[in-house]
């Protein structure tokens, strides 16, 4: 469970652009779901990512994660100390890779993930062949580009390895961050179930920020809706229709709408 | 041979270490530290201290290096704590060590000439050739290890450096550090050559290192990190024999540096005329 | 394609120098009337030194020394005074006149070998300087002229300040703190001025944008400025000069050229008469065969006054006041 307590942020304090996000805001997420975060442009949805994650500090509030460890408590805990709790796919491609390494380079770092770096040589060869197993599952013919450099990759396929990268170690938290929004149709739809494949199988606690109503519905077990940082539909994706979805994103009509 | 070749040569060893240090923080980490100007002249300050108290001229190059890293963590300090952006923070640390510089012997000029160097038994030559062998072998195997790769990650995406549960800063300190180290090395490795330590030595080393890297990289076009070393020591000597020729072909004293750059322009213009990725 | 063609374009290059080397040898063999070899080096352009270079050749010529000669000018890098220095040995060159200190050190450091005579000028402290140990029997083979400023100078440069201002009571300095030259030349006048019971204000600068606010902090202690042999503040005269015209400052210096930069009056030496004396010295070893060490380091041993009138108009002084008596003048 990762338990978000009275979270409080406000952004330009004491100048006159002076915005709260969140005001007094609680959300609990239930362990091996998968949540779905929506809302429209400037509701906080990536406030909340990055509140998450450790890359904006909250100026109030409590953040708690269920792990193996016990529970976690975030507060103190800096951006690369959480790193070993939660694992972040952005809307980038780019974001989640190293451009100037290979495939192969980065799948060694990732595999290193919250290790200790030393002065060992990065590259393991007995452990090319698991890289190369895992690029398979992609079916992007990958594990034969182990030796190109990152940015000369298309997006979606970049996407793919920062997919894996941040899940060759399996996190107790992922946040999805519209990772298929830059992507065109049908790179989106083989990342997104590879995505979920992996979610599954090792069930990962998700929590996944989309603008897509459909795949919010199909592959989340519960839909969360933010408005002007507060939560104004919490509801089981079996029990609403990606048409009353639509509705209510169209018409910004809330009463809070529990199911 | 020819002493001019050879002068030529030795120097561009000497400006290898050099290039190679600014390679590590212009390119690879990404940041443009301008303290090379102090840290340069730092490294033969330093040694000409330790030199005139009469220790061995090793162990002074030595402290010459320890004394580069210092002043690469006043950079990192003035950038990652004071929060001071990274050209400005090596403006300031290349203003600070101007006066330590100066202070440091008490004098801006120090002849060396009868004091002891590294190349006594040996021979410049053969000297600089295992230094920069020696510190290429190093970089190159530090380069392929885990803490270097993540030095590399720094300089690309440090989104990724934290995801991987890695401080960042702690790289920037190190990167900066073996830079300014091996500067620092370089004007030490210079002075003893050369026979002095002078406070102007420093000025325009940046043009040098940049320009080695420049044609380093137009040399040779597989970016490769662990070439980068080697492209950094070809360019190095490369811009040096550029000098010489002019200085041979008795061009005017005056059109020295003009020469110098257009024919550093001639090889960029070469090098991106051909190039078919772009229009 | 391109690597090879890269790789020929290297090696016709290095076949050059190599080549521009023997072709240089082949030239002295066939010369039955045998010109001298003299490289001259200097650091950097400006007045001072270009005077030294000019007097010494001007000498040369009045001596009937036939010379190649080949200017080399460093251009402020200090790599190249060494590339330089190394280019006059291997052209096999007979004398080499090195102008400033860095290049004189460059110059000992590259004649270790081939002990080709180096003579300096334009250095202030060839001791200090690490050039020379024996300043009466030069034990290597450099030796050269100082162009230290003497106590007997100096205590010509304070009278004539009394004179002109006769309750002057403090002068100021102004002086690159990079130079190591400078540092003791402060020393040797504050020493002068404490005899002659003047009070001395130093102050330094760091580059050529400070100068203005240092001559501001000057003028406001100091009645006059004493201008000292400073590579930076000497590349710069003409607005030193002039700011402390504007203040009214009276501008001393012991070197003419600086009057023709717009400074008051100079007694001291002058470069080009240094130029001169290193000829002479050039005269013996190449000529005579004097052998180094019977060539004693000299310091500048003529003073001239010179007096720049427009300044003194501007300040409101007469160009027949008494401290100006035989001295030459400029506009």
């Amino acid at each position: 469970m990762l338990r978000i307590s009275n979270l409080k942020k406000s952004f330009n304090i004491g100048t006159e652009n002076e915005t709260t996000i969140f005001q007094d805001f609680s959300l609990n997420i239930k362990n091996q779901e998968t949540t779905a975060i929506l809302g429209a442009n400037g509701c906080g949805k990536s406030t909340l990512f990055n509140i998450i994650s450790g890359v904006v500090s909250c100026d109030n509030g409590h953040i708690e994660l269920e792990t193996k460890d016990g529970i976690v408590c975030f507060d103190k805990m800096k951006e690369h100390e959480r790193a070993s709790y939660v694992s972040r796919v952005h809307q980038n491609p780019s974001m989640g890779v190293s451009p100037t390494l290979t495939i192969l380079e980065n799948m060694a770092l990732a595999d290193k993930k919250c290790t200790r770096f030393g002065f060992k040589k990065l590259i393991n060869k007995n452990r090319i062949d698991f890289y190369k197993t895992v690029l398979k599952s992609l079916d992007l013919g990958l594990e034969n580009k182990l030796q190109t450099k990152v940015r000369f990759l298309s997006g979606g396929q970049r996407q793919s390895l920062s997919l894996l990268m941040s899940t060759m170690k399996k996190p107790e938290l992922l946040l999805l961050d519209e990772h298929t929004a830059a992507l065109d149709p049908k790179t989106s739809k083989v990342v997104m179930e590879k995505t979920m494949e992996l979610v599954k199988k090792y069930k990962i606690t998700t929590i996944m920020i989309s603008h897509n109503i459909r795949d919010a519905i199909k592959y989340s077990d519960k839909i969360i809706m933010l408005q002007n940082g507060k939560v104004v539909l919490d509801v089981k994706s079996n029990k609403i229709s990606e048409n009353e979805l639509v509705e209510i994103y169209n018409n910004q009509n809330f009463r809070s709408i529990i199911r | 041979m020819n002493g001019l070749l050879l002068v030529t040569i030795e120097q561009g060893l000497i400006f290898s270490i050099l290039a190679i240090g600014v390679y590590i923080t212009y390119k690879i980490l990404d940041f443009p530290d301008l303290s090379v100007e102090g840290t340069f002249p730092l490294g033969a300050f330093v040694f000409s201290k330790f030199i005139l108290t009469g220790m061995d001229p090793i162990l002074g190059s030595l402290m010459a290096l320890l004394a580069g890293a210092l002043a690469g963590l006043i950079t990192y300090t003035l950038n990652i704590k004071f929060k001071i952006k990274a050209i400005l923070s090596g403006i300031l640390t290349m203003t600070l060590l101007y006066s330590i510089n100066l202070r440091i012997n008490g004098r801006s000029n120090i002849g060396l000439s009868s004091y002891p160097t590294v190349y006594d038994k040996l021979g410049k030559l053969i000297v600089l050739i295992i230094c920069v062998v020696v510190i290429k072998m190093l970089m190159d195997r530090y380069l392929k290890s885990e803490s270097g790769y993540l030095l590399i990650a720094t300089g690309d995406n440090e989104t990724l450096v934290k995801s991987l549960g890695e401080n960042v800063d702690k790289y920037r300190m190190v990167g900066l550090m073996i830079s300014n180290a091996l500067v620092a090395l370089s004007g030490a490795l210079m002075a003893q050559s050369q026979g002095f330590t002078d406070i102007t030595m420093g000025n325009s080393i940046i043009v040098v290192a940049l320009a080695s890297i420049i044609i380093g990289d137009t040399v040779m076009k597989k970016r490769d990190f662990l070439k980068g070393t080697t492209r950094a020591i070809i360019g190095a000597i490369s811009y040096k024999l550029i000098g010489s020729i002019a200085i041979e072909i008795g061009l005017a004293p005056t059109d020295l540096k003009g020469i110098s750059a257009v024919i550093v322009i001639g090889f960029l213009a070469y090098n991106n005329l051909g190039d078919k990725n772009y229009a | 394609m391109k690597k090879s063609l890269k790789l020929i374009v290297t090696t016709i290059l290095i076949a050059i120098i190599l080549n521009g080397c023997s072709s240089t040898e082949g030239k002295i063999n066939s010369n039955e009337n045998k010109k001298f070899k003299i490289g001259i080096a200097q650091i950097i352009d400006h007045p001072a030194l270009n005077s030294a270079r000019d007097g010494f050749v001007e000498r040369l010529n009045e001596l009937d020394i036939e010379a190649d000669i080949n200017l080399q000018d460093a251009q402020g890098d200090v790599a190249n005074s060494q590339m330089i220095a190394e280019k006059f040995v291997s052209d096999k060159s007979d004398l080499i006149l090195s102008i400033a200190t860095p290049t004189s050190q460059a110059a000992q450091n590259a004649t270790k070998k081939s002990m080709t005579p180096v003579i300096f000028t334009a250095v202030s402290d060839p001791v200090f300087s690490g050039l020379v140990k024996n300043i009466e029997a030069p034990e290597s083979n450099i030796t050269g002229v100082t162009d230290e400023v003497s106590s007997e100078n100096l205590k010509h440069i304070f009278q004539t300040l009394k004179i002109l201002k006769p309750e002057i009571d403090t002068a100021g300095i102004l002086f690159n703190t990079g130079e190591s030259n400078s540092q003791s030349q402060i020393e040797r006048i504050e020493e002068i001025a404490f005899e002659e019971d003047i009070k001395i204000e130093k102050v330094g600068i760091a580059a050529i944008s400070d100068i203005n606010q240092a001559l501001e902090s000057v003028s406001r202690k100091s009645q006059a400025l004493i201008l000292i042999n400073d590579n930076m503040v000497a590349s710069s005269m003409e607005l030193v000069a002039s700011l402390a015209k504007e203040k009214n400052m009276i501008t001393i210096s012991g070197d003419s050229s600086h009057v023709d930069s717009g400074a008051l009056v100079s007694i001291g030496i002058s470069y080009h008469e240094l130029g001169r004396q290193a000829a002479d010295m050039a005269a013996k070893i190449l000529k005579e065969k004097t052998p180094i060490n019977k060539i004693p380091v000299e310091s500048s041993n003529v003073f001239i006054k010179k007096v720049n009138i427009t300044t003194a108009k501007a300040i409101g002084l007469n160009e027949n006041h008494p401290a100006f008596k035989d001295a030459d003048t400029v506009e």
